[in-house]
């Protein structure tokens, strides 16, 4: 993207977290890792299969309307949703924390505390995202996660919430995403300018995020 | 008929995909994923990583007469199962191995960008 942007134009930021703030093929080697050698160490398949199976469903439940999603995501077929919400919390939520903050995008730093001086910035996340900015070094002003507003991406839910929130308008706010098929899309169904990372730009010190303060 | 390793991870990742996901599994991201994986290992651990894998992918030749990779579904999946059961520890580990990563790389996020 050559355009400059009139980064005054937006009083609201929003960055998605998975894959934006962080770089998450590399995480995922090392969760790969961790998860191989817990298969090795029990015997068992059992985590990877579950994790397997809840990103599954919840990619599916992303691409349709699933009225209540918050419990429907942790009922796998075979599997008690209970021990299907521990090992998303273990593996999904715990676990990858440590590792967090050496796949930081290059650059997040700079730009949430240059953007924070004069505007507000948020996380819209589909999982929740407060302990993965924590882990990152990174604050943001508000956080929202799918399941506050009982809608995944694509659904604009928690974007509309953040500009609600924020006290601005969809003009006015400005989306920064890795998916253009979920971040992009909602995004575009709130009426919001967006930036998607990997096609937009490669991290955070490109050239369209130098004038941004 | 030579054993080919590359060619024997996307049979694993093809027979994971078959028997975790069905005909709708997308093995491609799989074996991509193992691959990058394996091209990631430390140095010390490829050789024997890749020796041993190379066995498995022989192992049919006496029987069946062709490499694990040119096996139909069925016998491949056959030939996996036995692995993962075998009283051999090296050869489940073998076998957590790939199947733990394909099964990792099935995961759907892959094309963020769409």
């Amino acid at each position: 993207m050559s355009a400059a942007i009139a980064w005054d134009a937006f009083d609201l930021i929003v960055f998605d977290m998975d894959g934006t703030l962080y770089d998450q093929r590399s995480l995922r080697w090392r969760m790969a890792r961790l998860l191989m050698g817990d298969a090795i160490r029990t015997r068992s398949l059992a985590a990877v299969r579950t994790l397997s199976a809840y990103r599954r469903q919840r990619e599916t439940m992303g691409s349709g309307m699933t009225v209540d999603f918050v419990s429907e995501q942790y009922r796998l077929a075979g599997r008690c949703p209970d021990a299907v919400r521990a090992t998303v919390a273990e593996w999904m939520e715990r676990r990858p924390l440590p590792l967090l903050r050496r796949h930081r995008t290059p650059g997040v730093d700079g730009l949430f505390a240059k953007l924070g001086r004069r505007r507000a910035v948020a996380v819209f996340s589909d999982y929740k995202a407060e302990d993965k900015l924590a882990a990152l070094g990174l604050s943001a002003h508000l956080t929202v996660a799918a399941e506050d507003v009982g809608r995944l991406k694509p659904d604009p839910a928690g974007l509309l919430w953040l500009m609600a929130q924020a006290n601005t308008t969809a003009e006015r706010t400005m989306m920064i995403g890795d998916r253009d098929d979920r971040d992009g899309e909602a995004a575009r169904r709130a009426g919001v300018r967006v930036l998607i990372r990997g096609r937009d730009f490669r991290d955070f010190n490109d050239p369209l995020f130098q004038h941004a303060c | 008929m030579p054993a080919d390793f590359a060619a024997t991870v996307r049979a694993l990742a093809e027979t994971v995909a078959l028997r975790e996901q069905g005909a709708s599994g997308r093995s491609e991201a799989a074996s991509r994923f193992v691959l990058d994986s394996f091209a990631g290992m430390p140095a010390y651990l490829r050789p024997p990583l890749r020796a041993a894998t190379l066995l498995f992918d022989a192992w049919p030749i006496v029987r069946r007469r062709r490499p694990f990779h040119r096996l139909p579904p069925a016998e491949r999946l056959r030939q996996m199962e036995s692995w993962e059961a075998s009283p051999i520890g090296a050869a489940r580990m073998l076998m957590t191995f790939y199947i733990s990563l394909s099964l990792f790389g099935l995961w759907p996020d892959e094309d963020p960008h769409g």
